[in-house]
């Protein structure tokens, strides 16, 4: 492979000897300059704010305060099971609280603060201003904050789901009408939403906004394990809001995807859960081990020993988790030939999990340990994460899992692992970042009383749980009876829950307590060699004061005056003469720049669209569907107002020096744009969750010799067959509009877009005439709800292409795209690549299908 | 010409070849296991279970041996003396290759070991 073709630019970047530094006047004008540009705003106008920083910090605190609410909900559960026959809580207050804590747990705090942490540090780690997309953020983080308070809300209402953290069918279908099921489908959609939006500028920001010279065997590990998060992210959720969309269908339509009365089959329910389930508890575990990757060296002030055999742990571990879904459905009368793969599988993730873990020990046993209280809490963290491991691989065991089943040894089991693999490591990332939130370091002495009550509380709270479970005491149950041997262990969990709790209270306290009676920090504190401890005691808001050149993997201790070097500027874009902000973009594997990119500022546009989009999610909760409907519209023109107004800019000058003698395009469009890459990351979900629908379909076929009826009544040939042809043709006079762009023929340009739209929208008729024409009733048989299922799906994702169509005349029209600048109509024919080819599978399924059968 | 990007971009997806294989393979085996023991029982008896199940593991362990050829090939005769941390295009090359190596590696333990789980239960009960 050939070395990166270099630009027409002056220099080789990296290449070119660092300037002089500059006068020390120049120095303070420049500082000035970006202090204004990257400006938090004040007073009410703070919560417009768009820094990585501060939305990471609200998101952080935001995920905290879940996580209080999940452990006052676990502690009032001790309390209740604390000796048999108690009544703390009544039967149906107590399923509320055990669904809540679950799904609180696990949807509003250990998925969103891998997010949230990442949104707060990554740039910092990268030596970059920002994440790609600032706005995104802080939707996301709106939309997590409606989201999140509508659904632990509801527990105050006695409304709340109670249908355990994975609401199985039939029982959340048929046996609980009440809204609760609803408010957790609908809420935790739009969660995930926000969580797939987080994963896209997270990935878009590792691969293609690291700093010049970073190339990918010198990024840190942090971003490997984001990186493969991120990607878990965008294929496990998908499956998911598929699945909820189904379950929410059945509820409130009665289509009977999960009910055998209409052909369906409640197991579905569980592949789709678990499809996501599993691989989240990797998505909640990698996250904070690469939180461990950063401690230890800076611990054994050492690089990392097998920095290789790490990416290949965190890489491997994430395909592999993909293969384990089915342990969780062990009893449900799987086949033996699945239960040996799935179980093989199972077995087979403690490789990569191994790896790493022998990595940070040899990195350790390496280095001289600094025994600091993240230190302290990283090695009870793996100790406790082995026990749970080790469980793990004995519950991976189907014979053994039969027994153990919904016991409290699988409660154990999953504490275990996620206490240790994700909580401990959290609580040491806290300890080892707090630094960089606000100065001042937290208290030595509290850290290690906070750690000894965790740690002890933690194993007298689930220890016991392991012997409970084998003498077989069910999970979720409100309460048991005395004399089977239950009431010491249940007694000793109690108590060791409110040890734990009194562990995190210190730790509340430590963070809480008043900034002026902790001790503010020195720059760089730990002696870490990694980027994110360049910043400077208090951090400015401009992220970075220049974008570094980086040569090596711990740059503070490799580069020799790298510290100096960066304070004086003498990196890229130590300045912001227009009152810009800006970045660099740089290429996916040498890290090239590409780009000298300039993104938008603070604005309250994100929170408005999260509160119309959120009302799409929350009105049909309660059956108001106009109301979901006024709300859609809102929430289309805001983003419309949103991307006008705020993207796609074009600059008055086309380049710009960004320093050390390289200059930059200010504007780029297609492929090397980050706009282009979310765009195609954003769709890979999109399209993983349509295969999630086909996945459905198949399922339902290979299950029952009666899915398809006969004689077919199904959509027919012919009216598909129209419809796939007219949104191709729509699909390829989109790609036509583009050339004709870039020929700068404007009016072919956007007469061919407007057509294009003509022709989906009679695609969408005809892909709708072929199900009513044979009057197919949804709510009939399952099989009438798949194809239904499937055009609607398809007729969305083009209606929302036509809209695209139109928002691309119009800034053609406004002279707001030109023939160079038209990174909007690339993107959009981008988005109906993957549209085309969704119209096409649906049609080669609803009417290719029942021809081959 | 073409950009840096673009040039860049080329074995980006190299090194992930081996474990997309083993999810295929993975995928292929459960819908085999689906269809043996449900609708198609009959057209697919424990016999020819075993054997579709054979020419699909030699099929994604060709590709994955292949994958480790090949990155063994990029990698040359420095592994295992120096690690790759270097800022050179060379050694992010050595890298990319490495980390090919070692997941075709984990890919084949792990098909190896499902396959050898599967060869030892192919019943349906």
């Amino acid at each position: 492979m050939t070395p990166p073709a270099s630009e027409p630019r002056a220099t080789v970047p990296g290449e070119a000897p660092l300037a002089a530094a500059p006068p020390l006047e120049l120095q303070r004008a420049q500082a000035a300059r970006l202090l204004a540009a990257w400006k938090i705003p004040t007073g009410w106008r703070y919560w417009s704010a768009v820094n990585n920083t501060v939305v990471g910090l609200w998101y952080v605190v935001l995920t905290l305060v879940f996580f209080l609410f999940g452990g006052v909900l676990a502690l009032v559960m001790r309390l209740q099971l604390a000796a048999p026959g108690n009544t703390v809580v009544s039967a149906d207050h107590y399923n509320q609280i055990f669904t809540l804590h679950g799904s609180v747990m696990m949807f509003l705090f250990a998925i969103p603060i891998f997010e949230a942490v990442s949104i707060m540090f990554l740039p910092q780690m990268l030596g970059t201003r920002e994440l790609p997309f600032p706005r995104l953020s802080a939707f996301g983080f709106w939309a997590f904050a409606i989201g999140g308070t509508f659904l632990c809300g509801s527990l105050f209402f006695d409304a709340a789901p109670r249908g355990g953290w994975f609401m199985y069918p039939p029982l959340t279908s048929r046996f609980q009408p009440d809204i609760g099921a609803d408010i957790w489908l609908l809420g935790f959609s739009f969660i995930e939403v926000a969580a797939i939006a987080a994963a896209v500028e997270l990935i878009v920001g590792v691969l293609r906004c690291r700093p010049p010279g970073m190339r990918l065997n010198l990024m840190p590990l942090y971003a490997w394990y984001v990186l493969v998060a991120a990607f878990m992210v965008l294929f496990a959720f998908p499956p998911l809001i598929v699945g909820t969309a189904m379950l929410e269908l059945e509820r409130a339509f009665g289509w009977p995807f999960f009910d055998p009365r209409g052909g369906g089959d409640p197991l579905l329910w569980q592949h789709l859960f678990w499809i996501f389930g599993h691989p989240e508890v990797y998505i909640i575990f990698l996250p904070s081990v690469a939180l461990i990757a950063m401690i230890v060296p800076t611990a054994a002030r050492r690089p990392l020993i097998g920095y290789s055999w790490v990416v290949l742990a965190a890489i491997g571990t994430g395909f592999l988790s993909f293969g384990l879904w089915v342990h969780h459905m062990f009893t449900t009368g799987l086949p033996g030939i699945t239960l040996a793969l799935f179980s093989a599988a199972s077995s087979a993730v403690a490789i990569p999990t191994a790896v790493q873990f022998v990595c940070f020990f040899a990195t350790l046993l390496a280095g001289a340990i600094a025994r600091t209280v993240p230190m302290l809490y990283v090695v009870g963290g793996f100790a406790t994460f082995v026990i749970g491991g080790l469980t793990g691989v004995m519950v991976a065991m189907a014979p053994f899992n039969f027994q153990a089943h919904d016991t409290y040894f699988v409660v154990a089991h999953l504490h275990t692992v996620l206490i240790g693999g994700a909580v401990f490591p959290l609580l040491a990332g806290l300890y080892y970042y707090f630094p960089l939130v606000n100065g001042r370091l937290l208290s030595d002495r509290l850290g290690r009383v906070s750690f000894w009550l965790v740690f002890v509380g933690f194993n007298a709270t689930f220890m016991p749980m392991h012997v409970a479970g084998l003498l077989g005491m069910p999970r979720r149950v409100f309460t048991y009876p005395a004399g089977l041997g239950l009431e010491w262990w249940n007694l000793v969990s109690t108590v060791g829950a409110f040890i734990l709790a009194a562990g995190f209270a210190v730790v509340l306290w430590d963070v809480l307590r008043p900034s002026r009676s902790k001790s503010p920090s020195p720059r760089n504190p730990w002696n870490a060699g990694t980027l994110e401890w360049l910043q400077e005691m208090p951090g400015q808001p401009w992220g970075v004061r220049t974008i570094p050149e980086i040569d090596a993997r711990y740059p503070l201790w490799q580069q020799p005056n790298f510290v100096r070097d960066y304070d004086e500027g003498r990196f890229y874009l130590p300045d912001a003469e227009e009152g810009r902000r800006e970045m660099l973009v740089t290429s996916t594997l040498d890290a090239v720049p590409v780009q000298c990119m300039r993104i938008p500022g603070p604005s309250f546009i994100t929170l408005v669209a999260a509160v119309f989009v959120g009302g799409i999610f929350i009105f049909p909760t309660f059956k108001l569907y106009t109301a979901m409907a006024v709300s859609a519209v809102f929430a289309t023109g805001t983003i419309v107002v949103w991307l006008w107004t705020g993207t796609g800019e074009i600059p008055a000058v086309p380049t710009k020096h960004v320093g050390l003698g390289v200059t930059l395009p200010l504007y780029v469009s297609g492929r090397d744009a980050v706009g282009w890459w979310a765009m195609c990351i954003t769709m890979l979900a999109v399209f993983a969750a349509f295969l999630s629908l086909v996945f459905g379909y198949f399922f339902y076929w290979s299950l029952r010799a009666d899915f398809l009826p006969q004689p077919s009544p199904g959509p027919g040939v012919a009216w598909p067959v129209a419809g796939a042809g007219l949104i191709t043709l729509a699909w390829a006079l989109t790609a036509l509009a583009r050339r004709w762009n870039r020929q700068n023929v404007a009016s072919a340009c956007c007469t061919g877009l407007l057509v294009a739209s003509l022709l989906a929208g009679a695609g969408v008729a005809a892909l709708i005439e072929g199900p009513s024409r044979t009057a197919l009733d949804p709510a009939a048989s399952v099989y009438a709800a798949t194809v239904w299922l499937l055009v609607a799906w398809t007729g969305i994702q083009v209606v929302l292409g036509i809209v695209m169509q139109w928002y691309c005349v119009a800034r053609r029209v406004a002279g707001r795209m030109t023939a160079q600048h038209d990174m909007d109509l690339a993107n959009v024919v981008l988005y109906w690549h993957f549209t085309g080819v969704t119209a096409l599978l649906t049609v080669a399924v609803v009417a290719g299908a029942p021809l081959v059968a | 010409m073409p950009s840096a990007v673009t040039v860049s971009r080329e074995r980006l997806w190299l090194p992930v070849v081996a474990p997309v294989v083993w999810s295929t393979h993975f995928m292929l085996c459960y819908t085999v296991a689906a269809l043996a023991c449900g609708r198609f029982a009959e057209v697919l008896p424990a016999a020819r279970v075993r054997g579709l199940l054979v020419v699909l593991t030699a099929a994604a362990v060709t590709v994955m041996v292949w994958c480790l050829h090949d990155g063994w090939n990029r990698l040359g005769s420095r592994w295992p003396r120096r690690a790759h941390d270097d800022d050179t295009p060379h050694d992010r090359q050595h890298f990319m290759a490495f980390t090919t190596v070692l997941l075709a590696s984990l890919s084949l333990l792990a098909t190896a070991f499902e396959a050898a789980a599967l060869w030892a239960v192919d019943r349906c009960t």
